[in-house]
C-alpha cells in the first residue's frame, strides 16, 4: 500500500518471497544442467541454456496460473499470491533468455534477419504438426513482456483495475500459445512419453483448478438475492466471526459484512487495488485488510486510512433481534455510515 | 474480482478446457515421426550377412535397402560388458565392418544416437566365405 509510486515497495515478506524464488531458480537450473550433463554429456552450452530456461519458464508459468485458483479454493495459498507479480516478471526474464538464445542458435547464422527468419524459415501454415511453432512462442513471450512492463501499480492505477485485470487475463492466451509452442515444437522431436505425460498433467492441473474455482465463484453469484426492498434480512449476527466478514450477494453485487468491537459494518467486497475479495480478509488494527496485498479500509466509511486514497462503497446496515438487515443500495465510495450495534440478549 | 471479469474468466477457461486437450491429442496423434514409426524402419530396410574371413576375423555386411528415415544410424557389436562401435550407415547400399571373431554368434544393434532409440537388434551366425 502506498501513497506514491516506487519501483518496488520492499518489505520483509517480499524479500523472503524473492529470496526463495531466486534460490529456487538457481537450484532448478543447476539440477537440470547437472542431470543433462550426466545423461547426455555431448550436449552443448547453448542447448543446455535453451532447454533449462524453457523448462523452468514452463514450470513457473504453471505455478503462476495455479496460485490464483488455489488461493480462491484454499486460503493457505494466499501468501503465494502476495508477490505473484515478481514471480511473473521472473518467469518472463527466464522465457526471454530461452527466446533470445533460440533465435541466436537457430536463426542467426543465415543471411536473413533472425527475427524475419523465425517467420519465414518454415511456412507450413496449412499443417498442424508442421506449423511454425516458434510463432506461438513469440506470441506468448510478447504477452509476457507486455504484462511484465505494465505490472507496476502505476499502470494499475492509470489503466483502472478493471482494464488492467482484463489486459492481464491475456496470460490465458499466452498459456495456450506456450502449450502449442511446446506441443508442436519440442514434443514433435522428443519421443519420451514422460515429457508428453508431464505437459498433459500440467495442463490438466491448471485447467481443473480454474474450472473448480470458477464453479465455486459462479455458485456464489447464483445465491444473489434480487430485491427492491429497502432492507433485506441476510442472516444472524452469530453467523459472523469476530474481526471477520460474511459475504452476501444482493442484486448481483457482493457485500462484505464485518463484525468488530460488537458492531457491524457493510462495505463492497471488491478491493480497489486488484479487485481482491475484502470479505475474505480480516480486521487488522481496526481496518478491513485485503487478503491479497494488504490494502486497508476503515469499515465504517470504506476509506483507506490517510494518507492513502482508496475508497469503496458502503451500505446501511441494522440489527433487529440479532438478525442482520442490509440496504442493497450502495452509498458513494467513502461515504461514512453508522455501524450497527450488536446487543446480545 | 468483479462480476464481468468472473464471467470472462469462466468462459475463457471452459473454452481452453475444450480447445487445449483437443489440440494436445491431435498434435501427438499426428506426429509424423512417432516412436513406433522409428521402430518400423528396422527389419525391412536392412539385411545382414556375417562371414568368417580368417580364424580371428569376421566381416559384417549391412545392406541398407531404402533411404534412412532416421537422422543417424550407427552400428554396434554387442559384446558385454563393452559394446563395440563399428561405424555408421549413411547411404543406400552395402556397408562392411571387420569384427573380431570370438563367439559363434553375434548381436548387432542399429542405433539412432540423436533420438537415443534402438532401430533394430539382430542375432547373427557366421556363414562360410
Amino acid at each position: 500500500m502506498s501513497a506514491s509510486y516506487q519501483a518496488v515497495l520492499w518489505n520483509r515478506q517480499k524479500r523472503i518471497y524473492d529470496l526463495m524464488l531466486g534460490g529456487f531458480v538457481i537450484c532448478f537450473l543447476s539440477l537440470f544442467s547437472i542431470t543433462t550433463l550426466i545423461v547426455k554429456p555431448e550436449v552443448t552450452a547453448e542447448t543446455l541454456i535453451i532447454r533449462s530456461t524453457s523448462t523452468l519458464a514452463l514450470f513457473l508459468l504453471h505455478v503462476i496460473l495455479c496460485i490464483g485458483p488455489l488461493a480462491r479454493l484454499r486460503p493457505i495459498f494466499l501468501p503465494l499470491l502476495y508477490n505473484r507479480r515478481h514471480l511473473g516478471v521472473c518467469m518472463f526474464f527466464v522465457a526471454a533468455v530461452h527466446g533470445i538464445f533460440s533465435i541466436i542458435q537457430f536463426h542467426a547464422l543465415g543471411n536473413v534477419n533472425p527475427i524475419l527468419s523465425v517467420f519465414l524459415s518454415n511456412t507450413h501454415y496449412e499443417s498442424l504438426v508442421k506449423f511454425p511453432f516458434e510463432i506461438f512462442g513469440i506470441v506468448g513471450l510478447t504477452i509476457f513482456f507486455l504484462m511484465a512492463a505494465t505490472s507496476h501499480d502505476f499502470w494499475l492505477h492509470n489503466l483502472t483495475p478493471r482494464i488492467w485485470k482484463m489486459f492481464h487475463m491475456g496470460v490465458y492466451i499466452a498459456y495456450a500459445s506456450i502449450v502449442l509452442h511446446v506441443l508442436l515444437g519440442a514434443l514433435q522431436d522428443e519421443i519420451s512419453p514422460a515429457l508428453v505425460a508431464t505437459l498433459a498433467l500440467g495442463c490438466i492441473v491448471v485447467i481443473t483448478l480454474h474450472l473448480l474455482a470458477g464453479k465455486r465463484e459462479r455458485a456464489k453469484d447464483l445465491t444473489s438475492i434480487q430485491t427492491d426492498q429497502k432492507f433485506v434480512k441476510v442472516g444472524s449476527v452469530h453467523d459472523i466471526q469476530d474481526n471477520r466478514a460474511k459475504v452476501i450477494v444482493l442484486n448481483g453485487e457482493r457485500i462484505a459484512i464485518f463484525k468488530y468491537d460488537k458492531r457491524l459494518s457493510a462495505i463492497s467486497n471488491v478491493c480497489k487495488h486488484q479487485n481482491g475479495p475484502l470479505g475474505e480478509g480480516k480486521i487488522v488494527d481496526g481496518c478491513v485488510t485485503c487478503p491479497w496485498h494488504g490494502y486497508q479500509y476503515l469499515p465504517h466509511n470504506g476509506s483507506s486510512p490517510p494518507p492513502f486514497r482508496e475508497k469503496v462503497s458502503t451500505y446501511d446496515i441494522k440489527v433487529v433481534d440479532e438478525e442482520v438487515w442490509i440496504n442493497p443500495s450502495p452509498y458513494p465510495e467513502g461515504t461514512e455510515r453508522p455501524a450497527a450495534r450488536i446487543n446480545l440478549s | 474480482m468483479i462480476r464481468p471479469l468472473r464471467t470472462y474468466h469462466f468462459f475463457i477457461w471452459h473454452g481452453l478446457a475444450v480447445l487445449l486437450p483437443a489440440l494436445f491429442c491431435l498434435s501427438i496423434a499426428l506426429r509424423p515421426d512417432s516412436p513406433s514409426a522409428y521402430r518400423k524402419v528396422g527389419k525391412d530396410d536392412f539385411s545382414f550377412t556375417l562371414t568368417k574371413l580368417s580364424n580371428d576375423t569376421g566381416r559384417l555386411t549391412v545392406e541398407l535397402k531404402n533411404s534412412l528415415k532416421v537422422p543417424s544410424c550407427v552400428v554396434y557389436l554387442l559384446s558385454p560388458p563393452q559394446n563395440l562401435l563399428l561405424g555408421k550407415i549413411d547411404h543406400v547400399g552395402s556397408h562392411h565392418f571387420d569384427i573380431p571373431l570370438t563367439t559363434k554368434t553375434v548381436s548387432v544393434q542399429l542405433y539412432d544416437p540423436i533420438h537415443s532409440i534402438e532401430i533394430t537388434l539382430t542375432e547373427l551366425s557366421y556363414q562360410k566365405e
